[in-house]
């Protein structure tokens, strides 16, 4: 049976951070995570393959930051299909039908006018392209995550929809307020899940910026406010810099007692963001139900 | 009339009413206030109001935006009547700010550069992914009282420390102070690599802004 049919009975275990992961693996400071995907394709498939070892039903490509977009600001020599492609390529060699691959699409780092330079449409066609791509490269389904407006990811919705049949995650990143949880642009919690459900969405839900403790009441908001599947992937916390790197503060027990919680909340898929590693999974798959 | 016009000019700039805020200034110059009186207790409280709404969440990043453009208007005829007025300027230093090399991200950075710069300060934005050289650079020929550094990543959040060693290799570092922010930027990082400042949101990088740069011409 297609994992994706299970979503609403077993729900779904994603994988955890890939960028964080690739630093571990030497990934110059300064580039761009998805340029790895041709200079070190190797180490890329490493990550893919830890996380399926842990136990994740699905994984995410490496091409968070590969929109046309987005890529433009890396000012690399590569182009962006080639990279999205490869990301895909990657991936799918990884999972060897073993688990479900996602296209995964990042926002285009740009404001949307008139706040910023960005033109509606031009963005459209940004996730449109790579959209596209990842469609005849044959991924599972989509997740446009890590948006911090509910604006830009309608008009992913929509170029993703516009592209291919397969079914789209969609996740907001969130701030914590006196007054609740917004994003920066100021999108409230329900309004945006409910804006977000009607476009046809497989999953709604949030990622990113949060870790996983101010995670749980997110979950429980989204929860009350959808009655489709919810997706959650919180941070390991906030980082803190030592000399040796970047530490996440959250440790996987903790984590992983969250993440119960917020399955508890009836949220079907779950994984981890910024921070999160195999280990972490791992000790998610332990606890599943 | 006079404490109209302050409070007027408060509520043009919080509403963004650029139109407006610009008439009141100018009328308000003509009724005899000086210029450092419609900034010191018109456009600094406004600033202050955005601020508390912004952490409260009843304002977010497009209002905070639309504001700062009303009040760099307003600025653009209010500073360089202060610098007429008063000998010792109050807040024409000069900032230069950019996201270190590596690093794309531009909003945060964008919006910080605005607010410094409807605080009327001189601001040269350099973009996001600017080489260390850069800044050095930049910061010499437009003797910069101040270098904003934004990281997003915790990869690039290095470049910060390099930048610091680096003014100091050239002696610039007595000449010119350091701000640090990005998200994974924390007071007690912008400690350990011996910046001057750390700005937590834009509000507040606007405030070390100002005591980072009292008594400056």
């Amino acid at each position: 049976m297609n994992l994706l049919d299970r979503i609403p009975d077993q729900g779904l275990l994603l994988d955890g951070a890939l960028g964080t992961e690739l630093q571990r693996k030497r990934l110059p400071a300064g580039t761009g995570p998805d340029l790895w995907n041709l200079e070190n394709p190797q180490a890329v498939k490493e990550v893919h393959a830890s996380y399926i070892e842990a136990g994740s039903d699905a994984i995410s490509a490496n091409t968070f930051g590969s929109n046309p977009l987005r890529f433009a600001a890396h000012k690399s020599n590569e182009s962006w299909e080639t990279v999205t492609r490869q990301g895909i390529v990657l991936a799918k060699e990884a999972a060897s039908n073993r688990v479900l691959v996602a296209g995964d699409i990042g926002p285009s780092g740009l404001l949307l006018a008139p706040m910023g330079p960005a033109m509606p449409e031009e963005v459209e066609r940004s996730f449109a392209a790579q959209a596209r791509v990842m469609d005849e490269e044959g991924v599972d389904f989509f997740i446009a995550e890590t948006f911090f407006s509910l604006q830009e990811i309608l008009l992913a919705a929509r170029a993703i929809r516009s592209m291919s049949e397969r079914p789209v995650f969609l996740s907001l990143t969130f701030e914590k307020k006196r007054r609740g949880y917004f994003t920066i642009m100021g999108d409230s919690i329900a309004d945006a899940m409910k804006a977000m459900a009607e476009t046809g969405a497989t999953a709604v839900g949030a990622n990113c910026s949060l870790g996983s403790t101010e995670m749980v009441e997110v979950a429980r908001e989204i929860r009350q406010a959808v009655s489709i599947p919810v997706i959650i992937q919180p941070n390991a916390g906030l980082p803190t810099m030592t000399p040796g790197g970047a530490v996440y503060p959250e440790d996987v027990e903790t984590f992983a007692a969250n993440i119960l919680r917020i399955r508890q909340l009836g949220v079907e898929i779950v994984g981890g963001c910024c921070g999160t590693r195999p280990e972490t999974i791992a000790a998610i798959r332990a606890q599943w139900k | 009339m006079q404490e109209d016009i302050l409070i007027r000019l408060n509520e043009a700039i919080r509403v963004a009413d650029t139109k407006s805020g610009m008439e009141i200034v100018e009328r308000g110059l003509m009724e005899g206030f000086c210029a450092a009186d419609l900034v010191n207790r018109a456009c600094i409280p406004a600033m202050q109001q955005l601020g508390d709404l912004w952490e409260e969440g009843e304002i977010f990043l497009p209002e905070l935006m639309l504001s700062a453009e009303t009040m760099k208007a307003v600025m653009a005829i209010l500073t360089p009547k202060m610098a007429a007025e008063q000998k010792e300027r109050t807040t024409c230093a000069r900032i230069v700010i950019g996201t270190v090399q590596g690093d794309i991200h531009d909003i945060g950075k964008s919006l910080v550069a605005a607010m410094l710069e409807a605080a009327g300060f001189q601001v040269r934005d350099l973009g996001a992914d600017v080489p260390l050289e850069k800044f050095c650079e930049e910061a010499a020929a437009f003797q910069a009282h101040i270098v904003c550094l934004s990281a997003l990543l915790t990869t690039t959040m290095m470049g910060q420390k390099t930048l610091i060693d680096m003014l100091a290799q050239r002696e610039l570092r007595k000449k010119v102070k350091v701000m640090v922010g990005g998200a994974p930027v924390s007071r007690r990082w912008a400690e350990e690599i011996g910046a001057d400042g750390y700005g937590e949101n834009a509000i507040e990088a606007v405030r070390v802004a100002r005591q980072l740069t009292q008594g400056k011409a």
